[in-house]
């Protein structure tokens, strides 16, 4: 059915609070959705690419049977928040539509532009950590959280462009800009442990952006989501590919996450974790087998918690 | 308003982005796209050892039109024009251009379809992809492809007599229909007897059938 023509029955939005979202999940990808709906895999959650479902009838009629079993999370490309083009209020309906089809536990989209003027690039364009970003982006984000009437995340991109920096500008760290948007929009924080580490090795020159320095400048009650993904290297650069499974390093960097969650937050609300693949696409079971990776990772961080007390503690 | 920040995004636009990455990731997004909507030309093309003309194509098509709407999946519109140009152009000989520019009309209105372009609960023209002239073995394999790549999609056509122009034609009708083993939605696409048709039916195809369509309205060409 097509989404603005249903009838309002079609749209009955279920108003019984969504439990918090827990655990590891996959990126629903349509090559697997027969797959998926067939055998019901153990899979906490998924993730959709909400922009493939805004429009498509058959796309809908399929996530109709996924949404029987698993908690949702919306992930979109398309908000663009760093535009300069005015929001896209048609765009931004039919997300509200599909939101209060599903009642998705979460709504994400990245800290970045992807159009300007009549062009649409498909692709997550930097933009500069000033604090004139920072109050264009909040803007931008406190009209879409009204529009939608709730919270959003707002995810880190992988860059390949530092902005030169200039006196003129209040420069801030990608840290310091996330949490200063955060603390004017009361929105939530997605953090990409991949595009992180991503981007500590293709800006070796800016300490700001080592990985646990960015994550140390985050708000901890502000994250909210974790994704993890693959990279590969391209003209000595890594490339944010999504077509790999999660790399040693970052799996390392997780790790070291997971151990100051369980110190620092209550282990019971670690955030829920993705395993993101989008390209290259290897058969459903590879991904559950991230899956179980990031869960004992998990698990052996909260295992630790003593001794990470004591070793944080000791290490202050 | 956002001066230095307008300047700043302009600067990266205009200066950096065509010699970084970002370029790449631009062409390649595009031509993933591209080749997943376009994907019984894609497979023909490789079956007809051209691949690399058909890649070229695409990249050629890639660096002279820009992408206006958000949704990448309905990407290349104009694509099956693009193609059919080629027939004018030094690679005549080399693919049957104009053939292939009908099956990339078909493919394109199919993902209009998929991506809610054309509306469901709508039905449209599709005498776009009236089927030139092409033998029996080639119509097989073109039928064969198109349902390997079209999932949701059930090819069920016939020989019919275009309206408008008497001679043979492939006209399809469109529909949803529910799978046997779990209630998915397919494309159903059969025959449209043009001769059973009314006067001033005969150049489109009827309501896309299904339990979630209901009422059917006439829609231009596609």
């Amino acid at each position: 059915m097509a989404i603005s023509e249903s009838t309002s029955s079609d749209w009955d939005i279920e108003t019984k609070p969504k439990k918090p979202l827990k655990g590891v999940g996959i990126g629903l990808r349509l090559p697997h959705i027969h797959q998926i709906i067939q055998q019901k895999p153990d899979v906490d959650w998924l993730e959709i690419h909400s922009c493939n479902f805004l429009n498509s009838p058959t796309n809908l009629a399929l996530l109709d049977h996924l949404a029987e079993h698993y908690p949702l999370s919306f992930h979109g490309v398309s908000m663009n928040l760093g535009g300069l083009n005015p929001l896209d209020q048609t765009y931004l309906a039919q997300l509200k539509k599909l939101t209060d089809r599903y009642q998705p536990n979460l709504i994400s989209d990245h800290v970045c532009f992807t159009a300007n003027d009549d062009q649409h690039f498909h692709d997550l364009l930097p933009i500069p950590y000033t604090e004139e970003a920072v109050d264009h982006l909040s803007e931008r984000i406190q009209q879409i959280q009204e529009t939608l009437g709730r919270e959003i995340l707002i995810e880190n991109i992988s860059r390949y462009f530092s902005y030169p920096k200039s006196h003129s500008d209040t420069n801030l760290s990608e840290g310091q800009f996330l949490s200063a948007i955060a603390s004017q929009t009361n929105c939530g924080l997605l953090l990409d442990i991949n595009n992180a580490y991503v981007n500590q090795i293709n800006h070796p020159n800016d300490s700001t952006q080592k990985v646990l320095h960015f994550i140390k400048e985050l708000p901890r009650n502000r994250i909210k989501e974790i994704h993890l993904g693959g990279h590969h290297q391209e003209s000595g650069k890594l490339i944010d590919s999504h077509s790999s499974e999660v790399s040693l390093e970052v799996w390392q960097l997780f790790d070291i996450f997971c151990r100051d969650a369980a110190v620092l937050d209550n282990a019971d609300h670690h955030p829920p974790v993705l395993i993101e693949w989008d390209n290259d696409l290897p058969p459903l079971e590879t991904l559950l087998q991230q899956c179980l990776q990031a869960k004992a990772r998990i698990d052996s961080g909260a295992r630790n918690k003593d001794f990470s007390k004591q070793y944080s503690a000791a290490m202050a | 308003m956002n001066t230095r920040y307008r300047q700043q995004l302009d600067e990266f636009l205009l200066d950096h982005r065509p010699q970084s990455v970002y370029e790449n990731n631009y062409r390649e997004n595009h031509r993933l796209a591209l080749r997943q909507t376009y994907r019984c030309c894609s497979l023909l093309c490789q079956q007809w050892q051209a691949e690399n003309l058909f890649n070229g194509l695409l990249l050629q098509y890639i660096s002279h039109t820009n992408c206006k709407q958000w949704d990448i999946n309905l990407y290349g519109e104009s694509l099956p024009s693009f193609i059919e140009a080629q027939q004018h152009s030094n690679k005549a000989s080399l693919l049957p251009w104009e053939l292939l520019a009908d099956i990339a009309r078909l493919e394109f209105a199919l993902a209009s379809c998929y991506y809610g372009k054309i509306r469901i609960d709508e039905c449209f023209t599709l005498e776009l992809f009236e089927l030139r002239d092409i033998d029996c073995d080639t119509y097989a394999q073109l039928m064969s492809t198109l349902q390997k790549q079209h999932h949701y999609t059930v090819f069920d056509p016939q020989l019919t007599a275009s309206s408008n122009r008497q001679v043979p034609c492939h006209q399809f009708l469109l529909s949803f229909k529910q799978s046997a083993t779990v209630a998915i939605p397919r494309l159903h696409l059969s025959a449209n007897n043009v001769a059973e048709a009314g006067d001033n039916d005969r150049n489109f195809l009827t309501a896309l059938e299904s339990q979630f369509v209901s009422t059917t309205k006439r829609m231009g060409s596609v």
